[in-house]
């Protein structure tokens, strides 16, 4: 694929450094990106040229921006597709800790994302430590105590959930693991980081 | 002290006005795409020439990526003249219909600020 380049250029650096940003992503689909950046560089150099410029490549690789920026607005469309199909936990909370280092936006998706999660992990935890500690783990109410779980100390409290503690707590697991994937996919389809730019002439 | 407000104000209004040509670009290149097979800088030229509206180079190309991931836009690279094969995007029929729709959000939006507008346009001459 010609890039219509001389040695000295700086364009292959340039997609070097634009593919480098890339990682992460399916091999086939940083060559096809990087394939259409090589294009549209050689077209634009070509147009610069015949306007006579007196740097074409140096004014082609400015137009584009920097590559690593470039970079991670392509990784950023290629992830948030991948997690908004994904009902895995892992690879949402993944994703949205890319998009968290892009904004506020982005951060607040991530914190709804691990508040959500950790949850419904908090509920699963109980549900399965209750019946190796049922003196110890329930739903605990006292005078200065209000717990679903294991508090410190139990002293002149009482356990009120019984036998319902475990199911209540495995649903309550189950509601918050649902909610937060489907709130986080809406997020992910929703939160566009894109850092402009159209501008009237 | 004036210049310092006046600088921030003017800071206010050009991220008002990029968050608002930024919430278009998707309606923007899907109307570009009507009817066309375009590649990436004939995207932006004809953008230009028809309209006066200037995308960046570098942001063009993860929207057409985000397109096609929603199966909007597709593509395919043809040979060209020039040397160097070029990636031509058209838009599919669910582009169509998405255009068509944000066509309508667009236009029943547009004519309802317009009408707010028009009593301040009013009372500001």
């Amino acid at each position: 694929m010609s890039v219509n380049s001389t040695p000295s250029d700086p364009i292959p650096e340039y997609l070097s450094r634009v593919f480098a940003g890339l990682k992460g992503i399916e091999e086939s689909q940083r060559q096809e990106i990087v394939a259409e950046i090589r294009s549209h560089l050689a077209d634009r150099v070509q147009e610069l040229i015949g306007q006579g410029s007196p740097h074409p490549v140096e004014s082609a690789l400015a137009a584009m921006g920097d590559a690593g920026e470039l970079a991670a607005q392509f990784a950023q469309e290629v992830h948030r597709q991948e997690s908004s199909r994904s009902y895995a936990p892992w690879v949402l909370l993944c994703a949205a800790a890319r998009i968290a280092v892009t904004g506020v936006s982005g951060t607040m998706v991530f914190l709804v994302g691990l508040v959500g999660y950790a949850t419904g992990f908090g509920f699963a935890l109980v549900a399965l430590l209750k019946p190796i500690m049922p003196a110890r783990v329930g739903f605990w109410v006292g005078p200065h105590l209000f717990v679903w779980g294991m508090p410190g100390t139990t002293m002149h409290a009482h356990e009120l959930a019984g036998q319902y503690f475990v199911p209540v707590s495995l649903v309550c697991a189950f509601v918050f693991a649902s909610a937060t994937t489907l709130v986080l996919q809406r997020l992910m389809r929703s939160t566009k980081r894109m850092r402009y730019i159209l501008r009237k002439r | 002290m004036y210049i310092a407000m006046k600088t921030t104000l003017l800071v206010r209004d050009e991220r008002w006005e990029a968050q608002l040509r930024k919430g278009c670009l998707d309606l923007v290149i899907l109307a570009v795409l009507w009817n066309r097979r375009l590649y990436g800088l004939e995207i932006l030229r004809f953008l230009q020439d028809t309209s006066g509206l200037e995308l960046a180079e570098g942001t063009l190309y993860p929207i057409l990526l985000r397109l096609k991931q929603d199966a909007l836009v597709e593509s395919t690279w043809v040979e060209a003249e020039a040397g160097h094969p070029r990636k031509y995007y058209w838009l599919t029929p669910e582009g169509r219909e998405r255009a068509v729709a944000m066509i309508q959000t667009w236009d029943g939006f547009t004519s309802s600020i317009s009408r707010l507008l028009v009593r301040v346009k009013e009372n500001s001459q």
